[in-house]
């Protein structure tokens, strides 16, 4: 009885003391990295964005613009990430804040539309002006809800980006076939605006018929196995898949290349990642609607700063200053080089071009209801 | 060897065995020291309160799971009931009014003891139990909500309750210290506490000693889903709209505070105190990697390394047998 | 679950069942049941949709189950030690990113062909070490243990994520998922090959029946002095080895690099092995019982998209045939089996 024990108490001595020593030198390296890193937030007029995950060309292009808008000023940029955890958001967001932030600036998706008021308030208590994308419920807006310190929401037109999408499988299946769609995370606005727009369209071509709707969760892997069973089940009856953004395209066509089917059956996509602009030069892809990240990160988070070193007054703009969503455009083979282009050399962007017209890419306010 | 809870108990005074027991909590001293020196003001009331806040939610699911895991069993549906609790919340609240919070938290502690029974009874292994009610859940939460947000009615007493501060430090705060004084006198004053320790360290001889595992591991689940259902309306009384997603991933850090607090994954070892060290510390963690200014590429790494130095600081090998 | 055999416990039957490996006459009643459930959904799909068992929704099963099918066969390995792997998603996400930035891509100039394969395949034998040496030489559980490296997994393949998605150019590995041969792609033929492989190992060596004998009572095992270590190492690291070959696979298939390529996979694969009667505590079951659960899953999957369930509908029905199967098909063990956690 004894033996093994003290035997399996000095071993854990053992092993706890170097865990122990591995501890202190994790905390040392980590506090010396805290020393030598730029990204502090506690540094005047930083500026702050919440993204949703790193490894995504999305919010890596995104982040970029922000970057852009940063290096103009010659300020810090903090990026925090919530890996779509909208609680994750809320700590980090509180951590920050706790730190000391005077003139610092939030652009930010909230990740969800049940954390906007939450992340809106935490922001406002902190004196800190905040900007959303992406989500915002329908009934809460800037101007209602804190509005000192919510300086605006801006989105992409989900509606008008299924529409688009729609209307271009529409003209090409000259107006006649089946199609099916994917749909993205259920409880985010574009995923349901997008099937919205589809919808739209849908009614103006009555001779394609939707066959099926399913959700894909945003991911490429999972719509993949979904158009994999809509071929196994339709067969030659499938003439189209509505994507709702380019990730869960990219996933559709890996699945109708298994059949060789890939530039017969028409895909659509959302978003205008590079991987989709390929696609669409080389025929796999019907069209994608183009997003441009690097300007709604340039236009979000200048706005924010523009409030917070009063450059603006929140409270004297406009509603359609303050809820606004930006311009995007169909991308089909015709003019597929043009943001090929684009893509390898984005312009960069500077807080004064900014500063001259926050809404020179304004698409117009967000109608009531747009987010239902 | 003795099963029950520490063979050091019955060899009398050992200091490595006293010392262990405060492993837990110095780390998370020194967490909150290192944090102190590299962001000054980390410690300031304010920043503390607001700590208290976001750490509310997961510290009341950390307590809860603690109970099925000092049991040996785990529940993994602890995420998808506090998702489930907002939007039940809204759902039926047309109906049962001001009793909404009251009659949902009744909703799960039965739902969480039926499901308790049904891995005790039927002997299916809790981890695929609460696994396939997991999805069952999160499927129920979309349907019900049509997988939208959807806001909290305005008046709803025990929400606003749990919202407001007293003293300037949050309800919720206080709500933490209630659930771990309600649970820790219930097993303090009745058999049950001893019983789950006994079913933890080792089921065997507990059984034969006559302990009724379908009662006690009943009761483990019903208080865990008790306590994820209250971890929910935490949540919502903050977010103030419900979404059937809205716990997200707290699953996962729910079960790394259980853990980090010392007690063991295998059960028999552990308790309420050190679930709520544990949760402070994995609170601590999630918001430390923005605080040193880790980048934001590597917060992941850096949070899979922290917690895993962390687990092995603070488990006790020398209790547990075999470890798997 | 009973991710720990206690100390004091003497695993009686279990283990003289398991070590009487080679004639377990039980072994063929106990997979009837999961092959059972397996008809009886498929006919009652195919009696729905009429189209459930035509050659084409066939195929698109097998395609659609390979991939989990190898994912399942590595975790049993671990779950039959009665331990767990969580770490598959952030192994596949690193073996992913890893594959489509060695092999030749629009992103830098490398191009090591088979190379890229190997080094992608090396990093699960890594993930799958470093879990095994922390879980038996550190004494970690290897529950708390695979949810460290998980993160690290996903974390690393942030870090290495480049601005773009990195798309695959190389003909080797696309060619894992474009070569064809009798309607299937490559990969199908690959996940039954690594099944009978690794079910092989499981049955007719060495590693194998210690792996068993550790599940049925390592206590007892220990006291024997066998080496009982190094075959758990060994279990982790197959583990590891098969999710990043499911990660290339994968990433083959889609053509590119994908950091969530893992996403939402883990969790149906610890429940095949369960569906399929490898018993969580460890000791009973076996790769070919995992794939059937895998096969279950995916069937679920496919026929309730084939008969036009909700999405949301989806969840709930396969959450409750998890549920109703296992509970059904331990139904038989429920007396002899004293403790269930």
């Amino acid at each position: 009885m004894k033996t093994p024990k003290s035997q399996s108490c000095r071993g854990g001595m053992f092993r706890r003391s170097l865990f122990a020593a591995s501890f202190a030198v994790a905390a040392v390296t980590s506090m010396a990295t805290a020393y030598v890193s730029p990204a502090r937030a506690a540094e005047k007029g930083s500026l702050i964005i919440g993204i949703d995950e790193t490894a995504s060309e999305y919010w890596a292009e995104y982040t970029q613009g922000a970057q852009d808008i940063a290096d103009s000023i010659g300020t810090k940029l903090t990026v925090i990430t919530s890996n779509y955890q909208g609680a994750q958001l809320l700590a980090q967001l509180g951590a920050i804040y706790a730190t000391g932030c005077s003139k610092c600036a939030l652009a930010t998706d909230p990740s969800s539309n049940a954390f906007v008021k939450a992340v809106v308030h935490r922001s406002a208590v902190a004196q800190v002006p905040i900007v959303t994308i992406w989500n915002r419920p329908e009934n809460i807006h800037p101007w209602d809800t804190d509005p000192k310190y919510w300086v605006a929401h801006t989105s992409f037109d989900g509606v008008m980006s299924g529409y688009y999408q729609m209307t271009a499988l529409c003209k090409a299946l000259g107006g006649k076939g089946q199609i099916a769609a994917v749909e993205g995370v259920p409880s985010t606005p574009p995923a349901y605006q997008r099937i919205q727009g589809l919808h739209k369209a849908l009614a103006e071509c009555p001779g394609v018929k939707l066959l099926d709707t399913q959700v894909g969760d945003w991911q490429e892997t999972k719509s993949q196995n979904i158009v994999r069973t809509w071929i196994a089940r339709y067969g030659d009856k499938l003439n189209g898949v509505f994507a709702s953004n380019d990730a869960m395209a990219r996933g559709a066509v890996a699945a109708l290349r298994e059949k060789n089917l890939n530039g017969k059956v028409f895909v659509t996509g959302s978003d205008g990642s590079k991987v989709a602009l390929d696609m669409v030069k080389s025929g796999d892809m019907l069209v994608t609607v183009w997003n441009d990240p690097v300007l709604q990160g340039a236009v979000s988070i200048s706005l924010a700063h523009a409030a917070a070193v009063g450059d603006i007054d929140p409270e004297k703009l406009t509603h359609a200053q303050r809820d606004f969503y930006l311009k995007q455009e169909v991308v089909d083979k015709s003019n597929v080089d043009q943001y090929l282009a684009l893509k390898a050399n984005a312009p960069k962007y500077t807080y004064d071009q900014m500063k001259a017209n926050f809404w020179k890419d304004s698409a117009g306010q967000i109608p009531v209801g747009a987010n239902k | 060897m003795s099963a029950f809870r520490g063979t050091g108990r019955a060899e009398g005074f050992d200091l490595a065995v006293a010392l262990r027991r405060f492993v837990p909590i110095s780390v998370l001293v020194l967490l909150l020291g290192a944090s102190a020196i590299v962001a000054p003001g980390t410690l300031s009331f304010s920043a503390l309160t607001g700590f208290v806040s976001d750490a509310a939610p997961l510290l009341i699911l950390v307590i809860g799971s603690t109970m099925p895991i000092l049991t040996g069993s785990i529940d993994l549906s602890v995420a998808g009931i506090a998702s489930l609790t907002g939007v039940l919340v809204v759902q039926l609240a047309p109906i049962f009014g001001p009793w909404t919070c009251l009659v949902v938290l009744l909703i799960a502690i039965a739902f969480g003891a039926l499901q308790g029974f049904a891995h005790a009874w039927l002997q299916i292994p809790s981890f695929i139990t609460t696994l396939g009610t997991l999805s069952m859940l999160s499927g129920l939460s979309l349907l019900l909500s049509n997988a939208t947000a959807q806001p909290l009615p305005d008046s709803d007493p025990f929400i606003t309750l749990l919202s407001n501060t007293t003293f300037g430090i949050p309800n919720t705060g206080y709500a933490v210290i209630v659930v771990v004084a309600l649970l820790a006198l219930l097993m303090r004053y009745s058999r049950i506490g001893r019983d789950l320790f006994a079913l933890g360290a080792g089921e065997r001889t507990a059984v034969m000693s006559g302990v009724r595992t379908i009662r006690v591991r009943s009761f483990a689940f019903a208080s865990s889903a008790g306590c994820a259902a209250l971890a929910g309306l935490a949540l919502v009384s903050v977010t103030e709209f419900s979404s059937p997603t809205l716990a997200g991933n707290l699953l996962l850090l729910s079960i790394v505070g259980v853990v980090l607090g010392g007690t063991a994954i295998s059960g028999g070892v552990g308790g309420l105190w050190a679930g709520v060290i544990g949760g402070l510390i994995t609170a601590w963690l999630r918001v430390a990697t923005v605080l040193i200014g880790v980048a934001p590429t590597a917060q992941y790494i850096v949070f899979g390394i922290m917690a895993l130095i962390a687990v092995g600081l603070t488990t006790d090998r020398g209790k547990i047998g075999v470890i798997k | 679950m009973k991710l720990v055999a206690k100390a004091g416990e003497v695993p009686g039957q279990p283990a003289s069942r398991s070590l009487r490996f080679p004639a377990r006459p039980g072994r063929w009643l106990q997979s009837i049941g999961p092959v059972a459930v397996l008809v009886v959904l498929a006919l009652a799909f195919q009696l729905a949709s009429h189209n459930f068992l035509s050659p084409g929704n066939l195929a698109a099963i097998a395609e659609a189950v390979a991939v989990p099918v190898i994912l399942a066969t590595g975790l049993s390995f671990v779950i039959l030690l009665g331990a767990i792997d969580l770490s598959l998603e952030g192994v596949m996400a690193t073996s992913s990113m890893t594959v489509a930035l060695l092999a030749a891509n629009n992103v830098n100039g490398h191009h090591w062909g088979i190379w890229a394969i190997v080094a992608a395949l090396g990093v699960g034998v890594v993930f799958g070490a470093f879990n095994g040496v922390l879980n038996t030489y550190f004494r970690m559980p290897s529950l708390i243990v695979t949810l460290g490296s998980w993160f690290i997994g996903l974390g690393i393949a942030s870090v290495l994520f480049p601005s773009q998605v990195p798309g695959i150019r190389d003909p080797i590995v696309l060619g894992l998922a474009s070569t064809q041969f009798a309607g299937l792609s490559l990969i199908v033929f690959i996940a039954v090959a690594v099944l009978a492989i690794f079910h092989l190992v499981l049955n007719y060596t060495h590693l194998g029946r210690m792996i068993y004998a550790v599940g049925g009572g390592e206590a007892t095992l220990v006291a024997t002095g066998l080496r009982v270590p190094l075959f758990k190492l060994a279990a982790f690291m197959i583990s590891g080895f098969l999710a990043a070959l499911a990660g290339l696979l994968l990433s083959a298939q889609l053509g590119d690099g994908n950091a969530d390529i893992g996403n939402g996979l883990l969790f149906p694969a610890v429940s095949a092995c369960v569906l399929g009667g490898t018993l969580l505590s460890g000791g009973r079951g076996g790769a070919i019982q995992s794939a059937i659960g895998a096969v279950i899953l995916e069937v679920l999957n496919n026929g309730l998209i084939q008969i036009g369930a909700g999405p949301y509908v989806r969840n709930i029905i396969s959450g409750a045939v998890i549920v109703t199967v296992v509970a059904i098909s331990g139904l038989h063990l429920r007396r002899k089996l004293r403790i269930v956690k």
